[in-house]
């Protein structure tokens, strides 16, 4: 535990209710991630909040992450453009790269610090 | 993982996030999924999704509040609006707000390119560029043209279109153009759709060739200029003199006097504004039948206008329903008005005429502020301003002009640009017109404002009436009271060259008697059989309209004439099938021409290039993309010139743009000194100079790795912004810049349609909308490249998408 770890937070991590936590940050994380791109790195701090260690943290986020792009997917299917948007390069590669780093290396981050 | 490490990762990953933020924080921003502004184009663009479809059925189409009133628009298959309304009004707004939705930043482009403004995005590689348009001063040329249309019903049309631009601009997301640029597009003024025009006009008639012609004079003796340089080339193909039927203006005409103009080399001026002038590759087609050779009696009319095909194209097709029009056809974006189309009672297209609108001048310079117009010293009006440049500094440009118009100037030499289209013209009066035609005396009396450019148009109506005329105004010059030809530059010291009435930024008055009369300019009522390709219009105009520099070379004319004339002296009846067989067409009279010349010349080629020509004999002389001898014949065409006429060239400080038409040197005799190679000792012939022309086509055919001609003849058009996934695909098609199916790489058939009474037909190289996730950004390329059609009928196709209702406030 580091010493930044607020007691509160440290307690919370030790009585197994982070499962419902991570839920809720998956859900946060998503709506906020559609809104602005900062979603990506609030979710991941989130998730890095509640993570009992820095590699679930890591596992977490990518985990997130993967969700995005899965999330993301299922609306450009509902929005009919997933091949142009699919096939937008170099700017899908970006989107692709930035979803599933930008997560995890915000809740190990969080994670590593508190 | 103990706490010391777990520190040292979170550090190492805070250190990744925070660097990524200050070095991609834009492209993360940019390209975020989700929410990335990159993205938010992609939401809106496929009107057929499932969840628009889920949508529309829960809400009904997208409404948006117009200060007009009601109007719908549908999209089609296609991606074609369809958009109705009970007035004008209305309708012209919906038009804006439709035409930004789909093609905003290339509108944007436009005015940009225009008012000099392209430094402003696209950094200091456009300052030359900004310097030339804003010399030219192109949007006071508008402005003068907006003041001309804007108490017309046009100008009402015109500024519901730009309301309509706006309300999109302040309430839809911007393009992706836009928001990878990361820039914002001014307001969109009356202005701005006037200078698309004068964009469009200077495309097709402006250009600098009495410089090149001057150059030439001086380089060239009398007599190689009349033999390379001809007033006429020779061919009988004209436009009136091989079409059929009909009632032929003028039917004699009067010789034009010999110009006293001013030679001398302004090759360097020349060179450095060329590239702005008219390009060569720009030429059309168009044609028609009339009733008398088609089974149900009505007028069959066609029209492929080849312009430069861009991504997206420079068309935007378009039908516009209110109770006093029924209007379909092709539009250039940010032109409220169809261009090119069809009513329900009137169809009609147009073609390049060629025509001389520019003339150029030079002046007696006493002071560097003053010059000397007749036996008045003059001050040029001087302005500087300033460009802004993105990422560099601003660079400042001078502008000065003449009673002759703008000056342009480079090593000491200069000259005032008088370009038709820098007065106030009217066309868009004539557009508007022409959108309500609803006969052929309607279309005449459009055409009456049709300033410029210099048009062939051809049109038929429901009641069988055929039309074909020239459009535009054609200035007579006067020297020392004499009406002379244009085609040098003139001295405006001395007076020469006069046009009369013609005022450059302001208002001209054109019935003063500066300009050839309406009644004279060359036209044919009722024509049973026409064909335009920018060929020659006439041997007789009556008055100066151009020398052969700016007419096309005869071939497409050619052709075209000849399959119109073997259908109708046959049993067939001319139908749309026909005529867009005829669109495709391939066979190029050019390398028909060549064809023999180059097997003639086989004996003087080693052997295995012997081989390759022996591929020519009995080709059919069509440039179809299987073909091994049309790759050749390709190359061999590319090449002849520089071989035939590279030394004597070179030898006068010329490149290869100064070379001469085709057809002036295919009929060069045999034995020309032309073909003589100043290098060697021997005289060489035709024969010597087409056989190292044909082994370098054969050398190069190796070189590159092309087996066929669709190796070479690659469709691969790339967006003016570097994303590469905003480029069409790559595609492999037929025909070249002398057949009828026209291409020439960055040039070719632009739109291709026929009118058969309700029958009609249309297809654009690309797509209708420029947003590159919407399923319609380049739908029509393949067929474009593979000769198919959609149908364009004047009945509303598809749902309403967009239901403008009635603004409250």
């Amino acid at each position: 535990m580091s010493y930044l770890t607020p007691e509160p937070l440290a307690r919370f991590r030790e009585t197994g209710r982070t499962s419902e936590a991570i839920v809720a940050g998956f859900l946060v994380g998503l709506v906020a991630t559609y809104l602005h791109p900062a979603g990506l790195v609030l979710a991941g701090a989130l998730l890095g909040l509640t993570a009992v260690s820095v590699r679930e943290a890591f596992v977490l986020g990518v985990e997130f992450g993967v969700a995005v792009l899965v999330a993301w997917a299922l609306l450009l299917v509902w929005h009919g453009v997933l091949g142009p948007v699919g096939t937008a390069v170099p700017l899908i590669y970006i989107a692709l790269v930035s979803g599933v780093a930008l997560p995890p290396l915000a809740a190990v981050a969080v994670r590593g610090l508190v | 993982m103990n706490d010391r490490r777990s520190a040292i990762v979170a550090v190492v990953a805070l250190a990744l996030l925070v660097a990524g933020s200050v070095g991609a924080g834009s492209f993360i921003s940019l390209a975020a999924p989700g929410s990335g502004d990159a993205w938010t184009a992609a939401y809106g663009a496929n009107d057929g999704s499932i969840g628009a479809k889920t949508d529309r059925a829960l809400t009904g189409a997208t409404t948006v509040e117009s200060p007009h009133g009601e109007a719908t628009v549908r999209y089609d298959g296609e991606g074609v609006p369809h958009i109705e309304a009970d007035s004008e009004a209305a309708l012209y707004y919906a038009v804006g707000y439709v035409q930004a939705r789909d093609r905003l930043f290339q509108m944007d482009l436009q005015r940009r390119l225009m008012r000099g403004e392209t430094a402003e995005i696209a950094g200091a590689a456009a300052v030359e560029s900004d310097r030339f348009y804003r010399k030219m001063d192109f949007a006071s040329a508008a402005a003068a043209s907006w003041n001309a249309t804007k108490d017309t019903a046009a100008g009402d049309a015109t500024r519901a279109y730009t309301a309509g631009v706006n309300h999109y601009i302040d309430t839809q997301p911007l393009p992706t153009e836009f928001q990878a640029n990361d820039y914002t597009p001014d307001e969109w003024t009356p202005v701005d759709s006037l200078l698309v025009g004068k964009l469009i006009a200077w495309q097709l008639t402006g250009d600098f060739r009495d410089l090149e012609r001057a150059t030439l004079a001086d380089a060239f003796d009398a007599g190689e200029m009349s033999e390379l340089y001809p007033e006429q080339l020779a061919h009988d193909s004209t436009i009136t003199g091989r079409s059929q039927g009909g009632e032929v203006t003028p039917a004699t005409a009067r010789l034009v006097d010999e110009s006293r103009s001013v030679a001398g080399d302004f090759s360097g001026l020349y060179d450095r504004y060329s590239s702005y002038e008219r390009s060569r590759g720009i030429g059309s087609n168009s044609w028609l039948v009339s009733g008398e050779h088609t089974d149900d009696g009505k007028p069959i009319l066609a029209n492929d206008p080849h312009l430069s095909l861009t991504v997206p194209p420079v068309w935007y097709e378009m039908h516009l329903d209110a109770p006093e029009m029924d209007t379909r056809g092709v539009a250039f974006p940010g032109l409220p008005f169809v261009v090119i189309g069809r009513t329900e009672s009137v169809s009609w297209g147009f073609t390049n005429v060629g025509a001389d609108q520019t003339d150029l001048y030079t002046f007696e310079r006493p002071t560097n502020d003053t010059y000397v117009y007749g036996n008045e010293t003059r001050e040029i009006r001087t302005e500087t301003e300033t460009i802004e440049v993105a990422d560099g500094p601003d660079a400042e440009v001078k502008i000065r002009k003449t009673v002759k118009g703008p000056l342009l100037e480079r090593d000491g030499r200069e000259v005032a640009v008088s370009w038709l289209g820098l007065t106030g013209t009217r066309e868009g009066r004539a557009s508007y017109a022409l959108n309500h035609a609803e006969d052929l005396d309607a279309v005449r009396e459009a055409l009456r404002t049709f300033d410029t450019p210099t048009q062939n148009i051809v049109a038929a109506d429901r009641d069988g009436g055929t039309l074909f005329r020239l459009t535009g105004k054609y200035p007579y010059r006067y020297t020392d009271g004499e009406r002379v030809s244009g085609e040098l530059p003139f001295n405006a010291t001395e007076g020469d060259g006069e046009w009369r009435g013609w005022t450059p930024y302001g208002q001209t008055d054109w019935e003063a008697g500066g300009f050839v009369p309406y009644e004279d300019v060359p036209h044919i009522d009722n024509p049973d059989v026409l064909a335009t390709a920018n060929q020659r219009t006439t041997d007789e105009p009556g008055f100066y309209l151009a020398y052969s520099g700016r007419f096309a070379d005869p071939y497409r004319g050619e052709r075209i004439y000849e399959r119109l004339e073997t259908r109708v002296e046959s049993d067939q009846p001319v139908t749309a099938e026909f005529m867009q067989d005829l669109q495709r067409d391939t066979r190029s009279l050019a390398a028909a021409a060549y064809q023999q010349s180059i097997l003639d010349a086989r004996k003087e080629m080693p052997a295995d290039v012997r081989r390759e020509a022996d591929r020519l004999a009995g080709w059919d002389a069509r440039l179809d993309r299987d073909s091994r001898p049309a790759l050749l014949y390709t190359l061999f065409r590319d090449a002849v010139r520089e071989e035939v006429f590279g030394d004597e060239f070179a030898a006068a400080g010329l490149d290869s743009s100064y070379y001469p038409h085709h057809t002036v040197l295919q009929n060069l005799p045999a034995n020309s000194s032309w073909f003589d190679d100043r290098a060697t000792s021997e005289r060489e012939t035709r024969a010597d100079a087409y056989a190292a022309a044909f082994e370098l086509a054969v050398e190069r055919a190796n070189t590159e790795g092309w087996e066929t001609y669709g190796d070479d003849n690659v469709v691969d058009l790339e967006h003016q912004f570097p994303l590469s996934f905003l480029d069409y695909p790559r595609l492999t098609t037929d025909g070249g810049p002398f057949t009828v199916s026209n291409f020439r790489g960055s040039a070719g058939s632009s739109w291709r349609m026929v009118v058969a009474g309700e029958e009609a037909y249309g297809v654009i190289p690309g797509g209708q909308s420029g947003n590159p996730y919407s399923p319609h950004y380049a739908d029509q390329l393949d067929p474009w490249a593979n000769g198919g059609y959609h149908s364009i009928p004047t009945e509303p196709g598809g749902p309403v998408i967009i239901a403008f209702t009635e603004d409250d406030e």
